[in-house]
């Protein structure tokens, strides 16, 4: 059923991009007491694309990621997902948060189950779990008991959740930010493996540059409240990419152009 | 990909909880002991008078006899009486208050007009409502559970409401993605995720439950544990009145590690003090 919705909407309109951010507003409180988060963000994400949300703290970052998951409504503007309105939280739009959020309840595998047991897709949920629980590296941990795993174990079952539903994009919104530094380089490579092999669609919000010019295609640098969004920066380097591009020099050129964007070259401030 | 770090108790740790175990045990022992010894000194040296402190000893010993002897006799009747309106009572206040709990956790209006009620409710003791019950509903058994009940519903409501609002924000949110539908939403995520609480407020109510039964029955009863402790006092037996007392404990007791059991099994994933 899905598959055929998903047929249509690609056959109806030639180009259906996964998210189109077109003139979006949000503002927290009324009158007076009014205050901007986001203003006149407009964006474009196509399929099979990696781009990353980034900015200073407080830029409504992980605002914009609320917004495109339907967790929250725009002030004004409108978001849509392949060709439709986002009103409230889909399938289509999948989500990893900083936290793995798993149901302590269920075991490794029912966790991945979640979703197409939900759906009705009950049928095909193992063999699509044990499968996904393979390419993250669980293999074998499919009957364990959640919180027992270590943080890096959990945000991967996490992760093949929100996979299990082959959601049109993958939203994640800081989801590395708790992990130590060791498990967050081995995450962020694995998340590359991951992507690489998969090519989904992902909107990624972090404040961690390395991370982002690591991962993505695109940067968008968010400014404060209403500054919108201040660039859009593409990263050039080529893939396959490994951990290691992080050594190059284009990396680091790239990395430090972020830098300035995002701490504002004449704020002086730190980007924390 | 080092999936090697699992956090699977190795062997040292289960040792450790035996360890702990059988510290636990040896704690309990020893407190039964000195409250034992404490109580069989005072009778002896203190009071020396066995119609005002009977010892332990003939306090067990009479409370054994209770629970052997004949019905007509013993204690059995009684227990079995103030059991079953406990159970009743308790069963139908946990039964009104999860409900009313889930509404107010989803209904604004209802939870600010329901709010100062319910907490009046839950700090007026439930034996100011016995006359009431009397005159409404006679000496019966109806009286007693919905006595029970009154003072079991409000505790469970608030605390079901509490629990559903204190629900992990990203666990719902990341739910909302997954396309469940709301009876399948609350099946395998609301419920679970509340089960800790609810088993710690069933454990609260449970003992609310008991001192309520025996306060009602002292009040206007015709059996019951409460009933017999009344009756002994007339008659001066206090050996009755502390076995009665100690019959009460023992169930109350007994009624909690059953929960406390029954929740390490269902709730394994939640800590239990």
């Amino acid at each position: 059923m899905q598959t055929r919705i998903d047929f249509e909407t690609r056959t109806g309109q030639q180009v259906s991009n996964p998210v189109t951010v077109s003139a979006v507003n949000k503002e927290y409180g009324k009158g007076s007491h009014a205050a901007t988060v986001l203003n006149d963000i407009n964006l474009t994400v196509r399929e099979g694309e990696f781009v990353s949300i980034m900015g200073p703290s407080g830029c409504g970052k992980t605002t914009l990621l609320q917004l495109i998951a339907g967790f929250e409504t725009v002030s004004s503007g409108a978001i849509e997902c392949v060709g439709a309105r986002v009103t409230k939280p889909s399938v289509d739009r999948g989500i990893v948060l900083q936290k793995p959020a798993l149901y302590p309840w269920m075991n490794v595998i029912e966790n991945v189950m979640f979703g197409l047991k939900a759906t009705g897709q009950g049928k095909n949920a193992r063999p699509i779990a044990e499968r996904l629980l393979q390419e993250v590296g669980l293999k074998g941990y499919e009957r364990h008991k959640v919180y027992e795993l270590s943080g890096g174990m959990q945000h991967r079952v996490s992760i093949a959740r929100t996979l299990a539903l082959s959601p049109k994009v993958l939203l994640m919104d800081e989801p590395f930010g708790a992990l130590d530094a060791q498990t967050r380089a081995e995450m962020q490579s694995f998340l590359l493996e991951l992507w690489q092999q998969h090519r989904s669609t992902v909107i990624f919000v972090t404040h961690d540059i390395e991370e982002g010019l690591l991962l993505s295609d695109r940067v968008v640098v968010l400014g404060k409240g209403t500054e919108g969004i201040r660039e859009i920066v593409e990263v050039g380097i080529p893939r396959p990419r490994r951990y290691d591009v992080t050594l190059t020099q284009e990396f680091i050129d790239l990395r430090r152009t972020l830098k300035n964007l995002i701490t504002g070259k004449n704020q002086n401030q730190t980007g924390d | 990909m080092t999936v090697n770090s699992i956090r699977t108790p190795p062997v040292g740790l289960s040792m450790l909880t035996d360890k702990r175990l059988h510290r636990r045990i040896s704690i309990i022992v020893f407190s039964i002991l000195f409250i034992v010894l404490a109580w069989e000194l005072a009778a002896r040296f203190l009071v020396r008078d066995e119609t005002l402190l009977p010892g332990p000893f003939s306090v067990w010993n009479h409370f054994t006899y209770l629970l052997t002897t004949s019905e007509k006799v013993g204690i059995q009747n009684d227990i079995w009486a103030s059991t079953a309106r406990v159970l009743v009572g308790w069963a139908i206040g946990i039964a009104i208050g999860v409900p009313v709990g889930a509404a107010l956790a989803t209904n604004e209006v209802l939870r600010i007009g329901a709010d100062p009620l319910l907490q009046a409710g839950r700090s007026v003791p439930p034996l100011a409502f016995a006359p009431l019950m009397v005159v409404w509903l006679g000496l019966g058994e109806p009286s007693k559970y919905v006595l029970i009940a009154l003072g079991v519903m409000p505790i469970i409501a608030i605390n079901v409401s509490a629990a559903i609002g204190g629900i992990d924000r990203s666990l719902l949110r990341v739910t909302s993605t997954m396309g469940a539908s709301p009876f399948y939403r609350l099946r395998r995520v609301i419920i679970p995720a509340i089960l800790a609480d609810l088993f710690t407020s069933m454990r609260v109510t449970l003992g609310l439950a008991w001192a309520t039964v025996i306060a009602a029955e002292l009040v206007a009863s015709t059996a019951g544990l409460g009933y017999r402790i009344l009756k002994a006092s007339q008659y001066m037996d206090t050996n009755t009145i502390f076995a009665g007392i100690l019959a009460i404990g023992l169930l109350a007791l007994i009624g909690d590690r059953v929960l406390l059991v029954l929740q390490k099994v269902l709730v394994p994933w939640r800590g239990v003090g």
